[in-house]
């Protein structure tokens, strides 16, 4: 027997007696199911481990410790950077099994999750004590609260409410030691360093996370949802500024182009105007008194800036339906072309109509579309490029465009990404954001954490790439993140 | 402690500059801003050199349309406000003596105020830092951005790191439209242990409410209001001010809830707001309990935050046994008991009280950025 099986038997023999034979996958059928993620990145693990606590958790990453092999955390694999494809291969640890509710405190409004649990379950969970909690990524239906953790996500509603960090009081972790400890918790003032403040957003590769303590937030007492129709995308965005001049910081404010809505519309029958150039979705979370202020305002000022129309709804069906263009936009994209490439740029919201043109041209001059459906209020970008995979060459194209677009978001001073991560994805663009000094810095904090960078190696840091096998995956083809 | 020399550097890459000078003479550094909270940590083991950031002053950035403002640590809490105000802004940060006090202070001290029920804490107003090191470098970490995800969050580290990691010499905020009307409200209670029940329950009201306070009778006394009270403060249009009002009023044990005029009421806030800069104790912990035991003493002042988990005192005659003892009741909820400004009593008492585990990983994250440990020596927690 070669040596690698022999390491790989005694390795699959440790997990097992950790997790169960059926817990633990290493059959290359079974963990090819765990290649990739949102993105077309490609990474096929060594073996899958589903552990069931947090013990187990501790186990397997001392076996993963002893064999030297890399440790990778996975959610529910929406994720669009690639944060949690084990592109270097290793032990794959996937939450699926670990998703209970284990502690709700409804007078102190925090619960503590496991990491497995689904963002829109958690929430539904708590609904019961008027409770929620309030990120809420596109993916919502599917993603993991343990996968938020480490990407910081964010979602529509976090122009009011704010992003994953805000929301985590404190989480037990597990160290590349394999040692469990609790950092942060319900104290409101924690002594020492913010260690959770580093954690969270670290995309798995300062420490594994085996149970949240979430802040969960009353349910506003009232919600309205306005939805504007703007004869062109300049329009809609001198109105997005004009909204948040008027000292309105609403729950939401999304927008959509013309691209997109006619690809819903076709999709959804949401009801928009196929000559529409931009459409505006507001939300209002508050009490009924300033809501109806709010609406007001936003109405007069839709009004200043050549809105054709403004829908409102107060009720959940007709919120529903206005929201129901916006929700159903990514997936109507496929009616427009086989392949898109997201982009999640941010920019100051005051440069949001400047460089929605920049973006145009950049698509234009590339021959390729480009359909903006994004968080304007906060000034997060989601430029998509269409394109069909099959051409020739495409992909390159494609990945030099998007390179494009976010050059143009940091030139306006923004960021690479607001809430999608680094990840394998956009780790060639982080040196446009920082000095050499300052990625040193963030590697230093790694080593710390990790010396021996076992931790989700290959993520966030340039050059970082998966130097392991990448089995039978053309490298050009997997740099291009395709959904 | 006196200083062997106090540093002005002109800019951050002075400042740098003097932070390697210091860290290749073995001199130990301390950051100094408006020196308003300076006693607050353990006194440091050595200290050679000040450095003050009263230089690195002024706006770097502010458009008022992206409700973001970048400012260089060295200016005062009120400089910030006087740049805001005229666009209907306002920093969701307070801290003490905001004529003094510094951006880069207020980061270092962790401190966010009354207004942190509806705005957030510090740590949820920074978008974006910039430090200079002991390395002799300047570091960002963050942006200008109310969103993003790139690269560690490094600014998170150097909030509520007192001086121990570096110096803070920039930092980036978002800010918040100043509500139409703002309205405080008094509602007198028997006691403590009922002003603070009353407020959790306010708390359910959501949306409008800015702040929720509860002060003890001595403290009342000392701010003229008549004896154990909720202080509500309530912002938004008037209507909705005014209906949020109605329903207090409706709750309140007895009809006697005073509306302050607006001088009352900015005479209370700024009370509030800077009793901190006086305070000897900091209690946090999300149960009630060792709040209501802490401030039901007629020799403590104490102002609570019943629906945040924080409360100050000011209890000069406290010792080292009493910080024990109610240290003890905080941890039964995962709290904890931070002696603040120190007073001679105190002068023995544990600063910080206990650590766990998680001291190993804040060791590791102190050797990155100041491994010479110069910064602060002693100031923090576990002697860091």
């Amino acid at each position: 027997m070669r040596r690698f099986e022999r390491d790989s038997t005694q390795l699959v023999a440790e997990l097992v007696a950790v997790v169960g034979a059926e817990h633990l996958l290493h059959k290359p059928e079974d963990t090819i199911v765990y290649e990739s993620d949102g993105t077309a990145e490609r990474g096929i693990p060594t073996v899958v481990v589903l552990p069931d606590s947090a013990e187990q958790v501790e186990a397997v990453v001392r076996v993963a410790r002893r064999h030297g092999l890399p440790i990778v955390p996975r959610g529910a694999g929406t994720g669009l950077s690639g944060g949690a494809v084990p592109d270097s291969g290793g032990v794959l640890i996937g939450t699926a099994r670990m998703r209970r509710l284990l502690e709700l405190d409804v007078r102190n409004q925090f619960a503590i999750v496991e990491p497995g649990m689904v963002n829109a379950e958690l929430s539904a969970l708590v609904a019961r004590h008027n409770l929620f909690y309030a990120p809420d990524p596109s993916s919502q239906k599917a993603c993991t609260i343990g996968g938020n953790v480490a990407e910081n996500s964010g979602g529509p509603h976090c122009l009011m409410y704010g992003m994953t960090t805000n929301h985590i009081l404190g989480l037990e972790i597990v160290t590349v030691d394999g040692e469990r400890m609790w950092i942060g918790g319900a104290n409101p003032d924690p002594v020492g360093y913010d260690l959770v403040g580093a954690i969270v957003g670290s995309e798995g590769t300062l420490a594994l996370v085996t149970k949240i303590m979430v802040r969960l937030l009353p349910k506003p007492p009232a919600t309205r949802t306005i939805l504007a129709i703007f004869p062109t995308m300049d329009a809609a965005c001198d109105a997005v500024s004009a909204i948040v001049s008027a000292g309105i910081v609403p729950a939401a404010m999304e927008m959509m182009d013309a691209v997109t809505t006619s690809a819903v519309e076709a999709a959804v029958h949401a009801g928009y105007p196929l000559d529409a150039g931009g459409i505006l979705l507001v939300e209002l979370d508050g009490t009924a008194t300033t809501l109806a202020a709010q609406a007001a305002s936003i109405e007069a000022v839709c009004r200043n800036h050549q809105v054709r129309e403004v829908r409102v709804a107060d009720r959940q069906e007709e919120r529903d339906r206005l929201w129901a263009g916006r929700k159903g936009a990514l997936g109507a994209l496929g009616r427009l072309a086989p392949n898109y490439f997201i982009q999640d740029g941010v920019v100051p919201r005051t440069k949001l109509r400047e460089v929605l043109q920049r973006v145009q041209e950049i698509g234009e001059r590339y021959g390729l579309v480009v359909a903006n459906v994004f968080h304007a209020g906060d000034g997060n970008l989601h430029p998509n490029i269409l394109f069909d995979a099959r051409t020739p060459g495409i992909r390159d194209w494609v990945r030099q465009a998007g390179a494009e677009i976010l050059r143009v978001c940091v030139e306006a001073g923004g960021s690479i990404t607001g809430e999608h991560g680094v990840g394998v994805d956009k780790q060639d663009y982080l040196a446009w954001m920082f000095t050499p000094v300052e990625i040193d810095v963030m590697r230093e904090l790694k080593a710390a954490f990790d010396p021996q960078g076992i931790l989700n190696p290959g993520k966030i840091f340039p050059g970082a790439k998966g130097c392991g096998e990448i089995q039978g995956v053309d490298r050009r083809l997997a740099l291009a993140a395709m959904v | 402690m006196i200083p062997e020399r106090v540093l002005h550097p002109a800019d951050e890459r002075e400042a740098a500059q003097l932070l390697l000078a210091a860290q290749q003479a073995e001199d130990a550094v301390v950051p100094v801003g408006g020196a308003t909270l300076l006693d607050v940590g353990n006194a440091p083991s050595r200290y050679a050199v000040a450095v003050a950031t009263d230089r690195l002053t002024g706006i770097v950035e502010y458009n008022p349309g992206d409700l973001t403002i970048v400012v260089r640590a060295g200016t005062t809490l009120a400089e910030v406000e006087a740049e805001l105000r005229p666009h209907r802004q306002f920093l969701s940060v307070q801290a003490p003596f905001p004529e003094r006090a510094t951006i880069g202070g207020t980061l270092a001290a962790n401190v966010s105020g009354p207004l942190r029920l509806a705005y957030g804490s510090i740590r949820d107003a920074v978008i974006g830092t910039r430090v200079a090191l002991p390395s002799g470098h300047v570091a960002k970490s963050g942006g200008r951005v109310v969103k993003n995800v790139a690269g560690y969050d490094l600014s998170k580290l150097f909030i509520g790191s007192f001086g121990t990691l570096g110096i803070i010499v920039e930092a980036a905020f978002k800010v918040f439209p100043l509500p139409l009307t703002r309205r405080a409200l008094v509602v007198p209670a028997a006691g403590v242990s009922n002003a603070m029940d009353f407020a959790v329950g306010v708390a359910r009201l959501g949306p409008g409410l800015l702040s929720l306070a509860v002060v003890n009778d001595r403290l009342a006394g000392v701010m003229q209001l008549e004896g154990a009270s909720t202080i509500a403060l309530l912002g938004g249009t008037a209507e909705a001010t005014a209906e949020l009002m109605a329903e207090i009023c409706s709750q309140a044990p007895a009809q006697n809830v005073r509306v302050l005029d607006d001088s009352e009421s900015d005479a209370v806030m700024q009370a509030m707001r800077d009793f901190p800069g006086r305070a000897t104790v900091r209690l946090s912990a999300r149960m009630s309990r060792p709040h209501v035991s802490a401030a039901d003493s007629s020799s403590v002042e104490a102002l609570s935050y019943p629906t945040i988990g924080t409360s100050f005192l000011f209890a000069p005659d406290w010792n080292g046994d009493n910080v024990t003892t109610l240290r003890r009741d905080a941890a039964r909820s995962g709290g904890n008991v931070m002696v603040w400004r120190r007073s001679p009593a105190l002068e023995h008492a544990s600063t910080w009280g206990e650590v766990g585990t998680e001291l190993t990983l804040m060791r590791a994250v102190k050797s990155v950025f100041d491994p010479q440990r110069i910064m602060s020596p002693g100031r923090f927690v576990g002697d860091i």
